[in-house]
């Protein structure tokens, strides 16, 4: 690990990583990029220390989750990312349709089940490891991720947007 | 769910390249603060969350137990701050006092005298003019004095003399403790301490110095706090309590003389020995409603309604020891919420829970400290009080075992519709309560506790049908909306909002949607302003992100109201329509 400065380093090799975590919790990309640059702030004027990247990246996704929770303005319903929000954004790489569509459901999922379907089907980790982040015990984890899998299938069967089909096979 | 498009969604989104350059330059910068230090960390850390601190203090509403169905009431404090004092307004004379906690009209007043929270049967007494003046003139050379703190468990088991008028329940209790429960604007208490004697001086002059455990029955006038019980399982004195209880039941029970003994039928007898004045007295009484009375050798006869017995012999209920009455099951969940009083600017408000959903290990700890206590099963609820101070309740599927300080328990479980009761040691409730407490303190997810109790309540059936309390108002109470349809829909929003456990309790002037499937299950109140009430366990939660539940809540309140205003339109219509028809005809 680069030991110029922790969170330069974090920032280079994670800021897109609490970016995408940020949004999927948060559901609001400008909320997503505060959380991003409060994360960074936080460990550049608070230095910590740490055993390595995987170590690094848990204390910042734990941090990103918890400033998520704490976001003043954090009522889910009235904060989902609109298309034009995206759209206008030059976060944006690529902006195909079915990437839009299925960021607009996952920004439309509720905040509780947005955190383990991130962990779980964007970070790869177990129900297990995400019980020990959100200290939540596995039979709850368990849970919301049926009840977050079953909502977004909800929400996909819905739209009548191209990836439909696509998007519900893997679910 | 493979992932692959979630991932592939998300990996879209990348920080734009002005935020990347101004992010660069903050965090190459010095750090700000020279003497900053660094953490060795060998863990993940976690940033605590926003616990709800110093509610105790907050200026917001609190909750307090209501009445028979345990509903919640929720005040606001600032209102009572704001509340006048009725002193100015109330009319003077000898048989007035002017308490601290405000003035009374002590003639005319209904006093009732209670035990432990009990109903005593002693029957309440309208205080006569005299009865008045002599209390004025005792409370008139009483001092006063405010107590900042009092233990609850030392009014628990008291004697207790009660009165109220439109602005506080005053109970005087036997160690000269005065608890003030304040009704106006706002429900809170307040307590007073008086000269130990006070007590016995006013039980007097209410309730006549003769002794409120005086039986005044078959001849026989005597004091039951000297008689000597003797009943299955129990040969001894009775308590305090016991033989109030049961001397106002036995002069209250109609009793027919009879010419011969037919006790010898009955299967169960409570025998009572009194010695009072030099004489000795016997009295038998049997559950078939028959009676012996034995007065130095003399004997008569007596029946009385069967039905009775039961209830007199709750009195003197000892219980019968039992084994722990809740199994140890894993496969469901279990729920522990702890309720206990809170101190507000020196009033005592009502009961605010916390709440846990037990792990196993927590599960085990906790089987373990009840299978530990002496559990003694009771015959029936006549004793059991309403209680609106601490306690604890474990839910374990569809069983819920209330605990209370004072040791009595009750399981009941929704299934069988049935109640029972039981008595532990107050040791062992402490003991129970601690590890109850601790599982709640440690407990940090209020949204799985939120959503535990939304399943409880809204429980599954293949029903999708659920209920809406009307607005409470003297016409309207207890009726409620019904929904035929919509129960999973409404199930779901209010399990897809994130909540979390407030003690701070909501404003009274808040709009709720108090919605249920099953009454005796319990109800689940919205408030506007997105506050969960869960009455049944004194839970409350606060909410983000209910906008949404809220607009359906309202719109179904909207909906079911002018549906209803419709069909009186319409039955109005039709009624006048009849009497015109009625009127053309003739």
């Amino acid at each position: 690990m680069n030991n110029d400065s922790t969170a330069l380093y974090a920032f280079r090799k994670y800021g897109n990583t609490v970016l995408r975590a940020a949004f999927a919790i948060s559901g609001s990309y400008a909320e997503a990029e505060d959380i991003v640059q409060d994360v960074f702030l936080s460990l550049h004027t608070k230095p910590r220390s740490f055993n390595d990247d995987e170590h690094l990246k848990a204390w910042l996704l734990r941090v990103t989750i918890n400033k998520c929770k704490n976001l003043r303005r954090s009522f889910r319903f009235s904060r989902t990312c609109s298309l034009d929000e995206l759209e206008h954004s030059e976060a944006i790489c690529e902006t195909g349709t079915e990437g839009r569509e299925l960021r607009e459901e996952i920004a439309a999922l509720p905040k509780k089940y947005a955190e383990v379907i991130f962990l779980h089907y964007y970070e790869g980790y177990s129900i297990k490891e995400i019980a020990d982040i959100l200290e939540k015990n596995e039979n709850t984890v368990g849970s919301l991720m049926r009840r977050g899998r079953e909502k977004l299938r909800t929400e996909l069967e819905r739209e009548d947007g191209i990836c439909r089909e696509k998007i519900i096979k893997t679910l | 769910m493979s992932g692959k498009d979630y991932k592939d969604a998300l990996n879209e989104l990348r920080l734009g390249s002005s935020f990347c350059e101004e992010m660069e330059k903050k965090l190459s910068g010095e750090l700000a603060e020279a003497d900053e230090y660094t953490d060795e960390v060998t863990h993940v850390d976690v940033v605590p969350e926003r616990r709800h601190k110093g509610l105790a203090i907050a200026a917001a509403a609190v909750l307090l137990i209501g009445g028979g169905g345990g509903g919640l009431l929720y005040h606001n404090r600032e209102s009572f701050l704001g509340t006048p004092s009725n002193e100015d307004s109330i009319y003077y004379d000898k048989k007035t006092f002017a308490f601290p906690f405000g003035s009374a009209d002590l003639h005319g007043m209904v006093f009732d005298y209670s035990f432990g929270q009990y109903m005593s049967h002693v029957p309440p007494v309208v205080a006569t003019e005299e009865m008045g003046e002599e209390l004025v003139s005792l409370f008139s050379i009483t001092k006063f004095e405010k107590l900042d703190t009092v233990a609850f468990s030392d009014i628990f088991t008291r004697e207790a003399i009660c009165f109220s008028n439109d602005y506080y329940y005053a109970d005087f209790y036997d160690n000269g403790i005065i608890e003030v429960s304040f009704i106006q604007d706002d429900i809170y208490r307040e307590y007073y301490k008086v000269s130990d004697d006070t007590f016995a001086k006013m039980r007097d002059i209410i309730f006549g110095s003769e002794g409120l455990a005086t039986l005044d029955k078959f001849g026989i006038k005597a004091e039951l706090k000297d008689a000597q019980l003797h009943i299955e399982n129990y040969d001894g004195p009775l308590t305090v309590s016991e033989a109030i209880s049961l001397a106002a039941y036995m002069n209250y029970v109609q009793w027919n003389p009879r010419d011969t003994d037919e006790l010898k039928d009955s299967s169960d007898t409570m025998t009572l020995d009194i010695e009072s004045e030099g004489r000795k007295y016997e009295i038998i009484i049997g559950d078939n409603g028959k009676a012996s009375v034995d007065v130095d050798g003399t004997v008569s006869y007596y029946s009385f309604a069967a039905v009775e017995y039961e209830n007199m012999k709750s009195f003197v209920d000892k219980g019968v020891q039992c084994p722990c009455p809740i199994e140890y099951n894993e496969e469901e969940p279990w729920m522990v919420t702890a309720h206990s009083m809170e101190r507000m600017g020196g009033a005592v408000y009502g009961s605010l829970s916390r709440g846990a959903i037990l792990s196993e290990d927590e599960k085990e700890e906790l089987f373990a400290a009840l299978e530990g206590v002496e559990w003694k099963k009771m015959n029936n609820s006549n004793r059991m009080g309403y209680l609106t101070y601490d306690g604890i309740i474990i839910q374990i599927g569809d069983s819920c075992l209330h605990l209370w300080p004072d040791g009595n328990c009750i399981l009941e479980i929704s299934s069988h519709a049935e109640a029972k009761f039981y008595r532990i040691e107050k040791e062992d409730y402490e003991a129970v309560r601690a590890i109850v407490e601790k599982e709640c303190a440690e407990f940090k997810d209020d949204d799985e506790l939120a959503d535990y109790l939304i399943d409880l309540i809204l429980s599954e059936d293949s029903s999708d049908k659920f209920f809406m309390l009307k607005p409470s108002g003297q016409e309207t109470m207890l009726q409620y909306y019904t929904f035929e349809n919509g129960e999973k829909e409404l199930k779901q929003l209010l399990k897809d909002v994130e909540w979390t456990v407030d003690t701070s309790g909501v404003s009274y002037a808040s709009t709720t949607y108090p919605v249920f499937k099953d009454m005796m299950t319990g109800q689940i109140y919205i408030t506007t302003d997105g506050v969960m009430v869960i009455n049944s366990y004194d839970l409350c939660f606060r909410s983000k992100g209910s906008e949404k539940l809220i607009a359906h809540l309202k719109e179904l309140k909207k909906s079911a109201a002018e549906k209803e205003k419709a069909g009186m339109e319409e039955k109005t219509d039709n009624a006048e329509n009849s009497e015109t028809s009625e009127a053309d005809g003739e």
